[in-house]
């Protein structure tokens, strides 16, 4: 019979290189795409500009074109273009969210993988784009309910968990699952080891032997 | 084999565990029984060993081992009774690796499902407190009373919230390397255009 693990194999102290950080996230979510209306033409071949991992463009003045979100912000700090907002972020869509969220306290609702992330660079750096300061704290608002319903949401569910069982969280953000990652990890790997331990008892009482190898 | 080079690991395994032994040992008796007078130990006397030894000893059928008095019958009905409010880092700091471990030589069936429960009760409560983000004297006081393996899962989901609230506030992570480098750029910037218009004059 093999000497049982200890538990502090798989609560590994991870805490000071965690697996993701946020800042890891928000490099991340810098490549989902956003519309933007650049006021310049760009002076090469067909007004496209190829980057690595892209081509894109064509940037000529008053016409939308959709671009990773690293290269909107470059440009806007640069004055060269102006961000729309991202469709779900406009009040009605958010509110009808964020009702949603309360109504139904089982599931998550469908939300965009980097929400999170979106929502705190575009208010860092574009406040403009949303209309007045009124506007802006208004939006500002419910994406931060949007952030405290949902977590409430996880913190309940996460508390009934009880055993080594799977768990169903559907339409986590990156950022949600983020946070949960080690403690979830951590709590379900000790079930595990406590429940095996059991299963292996349970074992030996019906093999009927409890042999001691001469090795330890 | 466990992790070999696991230092907590090492350190669960010094719990003192009783051991009873089948066949006399000679000249240990003064090391495992601090007030013994004679230098070898006979054949059926109790000792508190660590768990270490008792579980090796037990292996090669040369001693007997016992839990430990956290899992007796009187301190089972404590716990069970009320799990989360039980200070376990001061009594058993190791309370369920050592648990686990004593369960592969004795005759106890209950003894994981019991383990099972605390942890269950535990884990809510660890659970509320670890992933909220306000810090406070309730997290304190439970922070006592985790038993050290709760204690790194706990501290796994305060610090990647912590994290999270630090990033979003957009504050970074302060570290001494990330300071000095912002320094020394803008000083070595100002020498050298100050050298730069003396240079082209003297030239």
């Amino acid at each position: 019979m093999a000497p049982t693990a200890s538990l502090f194999e798989y609560v590994a102290s991870k805490l000071d290189e965690p697996p993701l950080t946020p800042e890891e996230l928000e490099f991340m979510a810098e490549h989902e795409k956003v519309t933007i209306v650049p006021n310049f033409t760009l002076n090469l071949p067909n007004s496209m500009l190829t980057c690595i991992e892209g081509t894109y463009g064509p940037f000529r003045p008053n016409i939308p074109v959709e671009v990773p979100m690293y290269l909107a912000l470059a440009l806007n700090r640069r004055n060269k273009c102006r961000i729309q907002p991202p469709a779900w972020m406009a009040r009605e869509k958010l509110k009808a969210v964020l009702d949603e969220e309360r109504t139904i306290p089982q599931y998550f609702q469908p939300v965009p993988q980097y929400y999170v992330e979106t929502a705190k660079m575009l208010f860092a750096e574009a406040r403009a784009i949303f209309g007045t300061n009124a506007e802006v704290n208004e939006i500002m608002d419910l994406v931060e309910e949007l952030k405290k319903v949902r977590n409430s949401k996880i913190l309940d569910g996460l508390r009934k968990v009880s055993g080594p069982i799977t768990v169903k969280l559907n339409n986590l953000s990156a950022s949600e699952s983020n946070k949960i990652r080690l403690l979830f990890e951590n709590s379900l790997n000790m079930w595990h080891q406590l429940a095996k331990n059991n299963k292996e008892w349970q074992e030996i009482q019906m093999t009927g032997t409890m042999d001691t190898p001469a090795t330890l | 084999m466990t992790d070999y080079w696991n230092l907590d690991a090492a350190l669960a395994e010094e719990t003192t565990v009783p051991l009873r032994f089948k066949f006399g040992v000679a000249g240990v008796a003064r090391v495992l029984e601090p007030g013994s007078t004679a230098n070898d130990i006979s054949a059926g006397t109790k000792v508190e060993a660590p768990l270490w030894l008792s579980a090796a000893l037990s292996r090669r059928g040369m001693a007997s081992m016992s839990a430990p008095e956290m899992y007796s019958e009187r301190y089972r009905r404590k716990i069970n009774a009320g799990a989360e409010c039980m200070n376990l880092k001061g009594r058993a700091p190791y309370f369920y690796d050592v648990g686990n471990k004593c369960n592969e030589f004795m005759q106890d069936l209950t003894l994981s499902a019991f383990l099972s429960r605390t942890y269950a009760t535990r884990y809510r409560e660890l659970v509320s407190k670890g992933l909220s983000t306000v810090s406070g004297e309730d997290m304190l006081e439970l922070q006592s009373k985790l038993s050290l393996e709760e204690l790194s899962v706990f501290e796994a989901g305060r610090s990647s919230v912590a994290r999270a609230e630090m990033w979003s506030r957009g504050a970074r992570l302060r570290t001494a390397a990330a300071a000095a480098p912002s320094r020394k750029r803008a000083s070595a910037r100002g020498d050298a255009e100050g050298r730069e218009p003396r240079q082209r004059v003297e030239g």
